[in-house]
């Protein structure tokens, strides 16, 4: 027999009572490098070194205690931002504090997180929570100190997919005994599951005993910059799509291996299914290779301006 | 900031794979080094002193061989085995942003010490453990021990230290840490072990604890934990352990 701890029903805030202001977090690094990151976007450039200061203002367009049911005059409720890295590994609390009672109240939250404590990715998540509930008006009125009546949550990637697609360099001839790659000089591995982030599905491994390929992939617009993103998209594409292409075809999260193979598909190909875009693989290899290969060099040289896809 | 090397996991695990059935021994004599498919983030930072590295593998051999390496790990030996080689890890230094990584965790189990990992965690006879040298950091043999122990390090004296870790059992800080969503924020980790401690000796078994879990973690979905006061906090988890006691009983 199980016995649960009692949950009641409580009212929460509705989206229109609070706003989070933006389109996103305002980020502005050491360097002085603004950007505005959405959910799902990534921190160009970020290091465990990167200093840099997260801010965005919160509306409170109705009295949070009012709209609840709380008839305390002081301040029930607080704006609490945390902190998880890591894969959720890690959590903490950047910044709390008290909500003034009233209406149209306007907080600016303003976070300096450690980048020496983060890892892979930053979720950001903004709460209302209730700290003294006082008197009630109704039993819907939450009632416990910590209840969560509003929440918003942004997720930040630090590394993997467009933020940084991990390259490792390996001497293929010791990694990969028996594959006959030793002179390869990159090789991508992508695993079958399309709901993993990009970071974790796909590994370029650069050779090692290659060093002048590895040099000049750093170089933009050199040659090598472009057979090897031109391999990446392509190979991930035709990989993904060949396993399972219902699969990849299926709402992921943005920064999944799946999403990722939907995106560049539909830049490519933008009026083909992901079906289609199969067919062309199977049935005409040597023209779906020259089409990735030539959007891969559109994107990497627009006008001269060099980026990785 | 220090970085430190990393083994990506898919080729930690053929690595680890091949040390099956292989002597402690003659593995322990194989010379770690920092040359491929050894990694360091590809970006700021100065990599590890070798002499960092060097000490720490020393280190973790000789609380090994307080403990009976080369010869099999005895149950009466594990908790103490397990407690002092957290406390070592703990206090290593490795930087949160390093450590907070699977592949620096395989570095360590596969490159630097895979002779103690494959004594704590031998081959059974459907073969390997290969998550205990590259899997979730909360599941390799290394890494979960370090991840136990920065949550449950209450600091002050050596003794009251780890009182945390010494009170809740191998099976307990299981099933916590393999919840990151109620331990992530080590205060809550910390309020759990204490409740742990104050439940009534004879109430505390596996099922208890369980149970206690699943009950904090629908309640933490209605209820931020990480928010209360030290005092509401402890309220919500001995309100947990003895409902979980109850059912553990009535069950």
């Amino acid at each position: 027999m199980s016995m649960g701890m009692r949950v009641l029903p409580y009212r929460v805030l509705k989206q229109d009572e609070v706003q989070a202001l933006g389109d996103g977090w305002n980020v502005v690094t050491a360097d002085g490098r603004a950007q505005v990151l959405r959910d799902g976007e990534a921190l160009a450039g970020w290091d465990g070194l990167m200093a840099f200061e997260l801010s965005r203002d919160f509306l409170f367009v109705r009295d949070p205690g009012e709209a609840l049911g709380l008839m305390s005059r002081q301040s029930c409720c607080e704006l609490v931002v945390s902190l998880s890295t890591g894969r959720g590994l890690r959590r903490s609390i950047a910044y709390r504090e008290a909500v003034t009672p009233g209406h149209g109240g306007r907080m600016r939250v303003s976070i300096a997180p450690d980048s020496t404590h983060l890892a892979t990715e930053l979720s950001v998540t903004a709460a209302v929570v209730v700290t003294v509930p006082g008197r009630a008006k109704d039993q819907l009125a939450p009632s416990a100190a910590g209840h969560r009546v509003w929440e918003e949550s942004t997720r930040i990637r630090l590394e993997g997919g467009a933020a940084r697609l991990p390259m490792y360099e390996v001497a293929f001839e010791e990694a990969f005994p028996g594959d006959h790659v030793e002179h390869a000089e990159f090789r991508v591995t992508i695993l079958d599951e399309p709901e993993l982030d990009l970071e974790y599905a796909v590994l370029v491994y650069l050779n090692s005993t290659n060093p002048v390929f590895i040099s000049e992939v750093t170089v933009p617009g050199s040659g090598a910059e472009r057979r090897l993103w031109g391999g990446v998209v392509r190979q991930t594409i035709a990989a993904a799509i060949l396993r399972d292409a219902a699969a990849v075809s299926q709402v992921g999260s943005e920064a999944s291996l799946g999403a990722a193979v939907r995106r560049w598909a539909g830049q490519i190909w933008p009026s083909l299914s992901l079906s289609a875009v199969r067919e062309l693989v199977t049935a005409d290899l040597p023209r779906f290779e020259a089409q990735v290969e030539s959007w891969v060099g559109s994107v990497l040289h627009p006008a001269g301006k060099a980026g990785a896809p | 900031m220090i970085l430190w090397p990393r083994l990506p996991v898919p080729l930690a695990r053929p690595k680890a794979a091949a040390l099956a059935g292989r002597n402690l021994r003659e593995i322990e004599q194989e010379a770690w080094s920092f040359e491929a498919p050894t990694q360091f983030a590809p970006t700021g930072g100065v990599w590890v002193a070798r002499a960092a590295i060097r000490s720490l593998r020393k280190s973790l051999e000789d609380i090994a061989r307080r403990h009976g390496y080369p010869s099999a790990l005895s149950r009466a030996q594990l908790a103490g085995y397990e407690s002092e080689t957290m406390a070592c890890l703990v206090d290593a230094g490795i930087p949160l942003s390093e450590a907070l990584r699977s592949e620096t965790w395989a570095w360590v189990a596969v490159v630097l010490v895979p002779h103690l990992v494959l004594w704590r965690w031998p081959a059974r006879s459907d073969g390997l453990r290969l998550e205990r040298f590259a899997g979730p950091i909360y599941r390799n043999g290394l890494g979960r021990l370090w991840y136990q122990g920065v949550a449950l390090d209450a600091g002050g004296s050596p003794s009251a230290r780890w009182r945390l870790t010494v009170a809740l059992g191998a099976d307990q800080q299981v099933a916590l840490f393999e919840r990151p969503s109620l331990c992530a924020d080590p205060s809550v980790a910390r309020a759990v072990a204490e409740g742990w401690l104050r439940l009534d000796e004879r109430k505390r078994v596996e099922a208890t604890f369980r149970e206690a879990m699943k009950l904090l973690i629908v309640k933490a979905a209605v209820q931020r934990l990480d928010v209360l006061s030290a005092s509401a906090i402890s309220g919500v988890v001995d309100e947990a352990f003895r409902i979980a006691a109850a059912t553990a009983r009535a069950g």
